[in-house]
């Protein structure tokens, strides 16, 4: 049981003369209980990618299958959830709370409102006071959030969301990482970024991609022995973690990489101290 | 200069003004950052300058001009340039070029300059050569910097960004930051409303608002020595200002905030 594609290749206007290859050669696979971070530069194809995944684009070149079927066919309804970088784009209900509640209630849940409202406290919502307002009067950062809800309300066994967040602030993002690492207890959960800093702590797979190739498939570790070769694609890793593997690379002993600053600071400290 | 002075905001059926008295002012050449927590007043604040929202009370004026006045209306709009988050939404054209000529084409500018307009405003945005590409077909990253080009075209004196750069990558936002230092350079009054503090470290202030008033002003490095107090308002340090107020703690040698891994590996191996 898996989100698996292989070979998988896109040409937005394909056979117009106009055609942009924008994805070729991925291979992919999600598992649950995974997390996969996709990295790259604007334009690289990240979210063509998603898309494809989610069954929204055909395949131009290659496959993708949902526990076995096509994306795009009626049995894997519900199963593969997909947020998009427009929260906007996204809400259609007069309030919040419908909105949140509508996934959940089209697949057939018991109780849609109460899913819908356990969604939007987990974003860091309250419903209460957000689930009777109208999803237009939502600030920006809210309404990122209010779209995460309703993904997650969807309780799909596939989870995938683009740039989850771009656009908010310090708390929003404490809350929507939260929000989506704790989703690996019962789903697989891609999530792609430009900014690899956020997951990359809780990624157990990263997928690189450069002018819609893969530049680099592996886990974490691999990623950081492999960081030159990363950055001469023109992707670069948290400054912070780049200050460890530079410090690594100068033979400065550092067995494990530290994602947060403070942390960092503790193992440069200690690498210093050991080779004086 | 855009004169904000002591302006309030309440939406209808709030609870608290999203704006509570705050006064701002930009010159031009200046360049101000705004950083704040989501629902702080930040979009609002920007909304006010171009007269897209008028103040319940205060005044707001562009070179003079009350933004109240409906007969400068014109005049205030032409002056000063507004880009919001979602690029999407201002996107008019059906051709990259075309969507940068709507607005300098509506000001009646004549066709050689229009064509001029049109390439340079591209060009400052690294999208030259894409004057024919449908703009469904950019990237997002690419949109946001067509929608920028909008903006420049129509040659305003101030330059107001409502988190320009959230959708765009690390090479995304050097280019749009070195666009805004350029046209800062060349005399145009920016606010860039943002949620990185490295990002401002380039203005020339900064201004944190939380729950629609002004808590700080000052210089962007000036804030990065004060972690406790960013932290309170929502502002995320960068994280190798957090790191390198750590190595300093520790006894290393690092006088101001480094950005880079480079520099910190060299204090501490020097």
């Amino acid at each position: 049981m898996a989100l698996i594609a292989r070979g998988l290749g896109y040409v937005y206007g394909q056979g117009t003369g106009f055609g942009i290859d924008a994805l070729r050669g991925v291979d992919f696979d999600l598992s649950s209980g995974e997390m996969l971070v996709i990295a790259g530069a604007t334009g690289s194809g990240k979210s063509t990618l998603l898309r494809l995944l989610a069954g929204l684009l055909r395949p131009s070149a290659g496959s993708v299958t949902v526990d076995g079927v096509a994306p795009h066919a009626r049995s894997a309804r519900g199963r593969v959830a997909i947020v998009f970088q427009n929260p906007e784009s996204q809400f259609f209900a007069e309030t919040v709370l419908a909105d949140v509640a509508f996934g959940p209630g089209n697949l057939g849940a018991e109780d849609p409102d109460v899913v819908a409202a356990d969604a939007l406290a987990a974003v860091g919502l309250d419903p209460g006071a957000f689930g009777g307002r109208s999803p237009l009067t939502l600030s920006g950062g809210e309404a990122r959030r209010a779209a995460i809800a309703g993904a997650l309300a969807m309780r799909a066994p596939y989870l995938l969301l683009d740039e989850p967040t771009a656009g908010l602030d310090s708390r929003g993002r404490r809350d929507v990482i939260a929000a989506i690492t704790a989703e690996r207890a019962r789903a697989g959960v891609a999530v792609v970024t430009h900014d690899p800093d956020e997951f990359l702590s809780d990624a157990d797979h990263v997928l690189a991609l450069s002018d819609g190739a893969p530049v680099f498939d592996g886990s974490v570790a691999a990623l950081f022995d492999a960081f030159r070769e990363y950055e001469s694609a023109g992707l670069r890793l948290p400054e912070v973690v780049r200050a460890q593997l530079l410090a690594r690379e100068r033979g400065a002993h550092i067995p494990e990489i530290g994602f947060e600053p403070r942390e960092a600071a503790r193992v440069l400290m200690a690498a210093r101290g050991e080779r004086r | 200069m855009i004169d904000v002075r002591d302006a309030m905001v309440v939406y209808p059926g709030a609870e608290r003004p999203a704006l509570d008295g705050v006064s701002l002012t930009l010159s031009p050449g200046e360049s101000v950052a705004m950083l704040g927590a989501n629902g702080s007043g930040k979009s609002t604040l920007a909304r006010l300058c171009n007269a897209l929202l008028l103040p319940s009370a205060g005044t707001v004026s562009v070179d003079g001009m009350d933004t109240r006045d409906a007969e400068a209306l014109w005049d205030v709009r032409s002056r000063v340039g507004f880009v919001q988050q979602n690029p999407e939404n201002q996107i008019v054209g059906t051709v990259a070029e075309e969507d940068v000529a709507f607005g300098p084409e509506n000001l009646g500018v004549p066709a050689g300059e229009l064509r001029r307009r049109v390439d340079d405003a591209l060009e400052a945005v690294g999208l030259a050569g894409m004057q024919r590409r449908e703009p469904h077909l950019l990237s997002d990253g690419q949109k946001q910097r067509l929608a920028i080009a909008g903006a420049l075209a129509m040659r305003p004196a101030y330059l107001v960004l409502d988190e320009p750069t959230a959708m765009l990558d690390g090479t995304g936002r050097a280019e749009v930051a070195a666009v805004l230092k350029t046209l800062r350079d060349e005399g145009v009054g920016i606010l860039h409303i943002t949620h990185q503090l490295a990002e401002a470290a380039d203005a020339d202030r900064l201004v944190v608002l939380s729950e629609g008033r002004i808590v700080y002003e000052g210089t962007p490095f000036g804030l990065m020595g004060e972690p406790e107090y960013a932290g309170r308002y929502g502002v995320d340090l960068p994280h190798m200002a957090v790191l390198t107020a750590e190595l300093r703690a520790k006894g290393i040698d690092v006088p101001a905030p480094m950005l880079d891994a480079e520099s910190v590996v060299e204090a501490l191996w020097r």
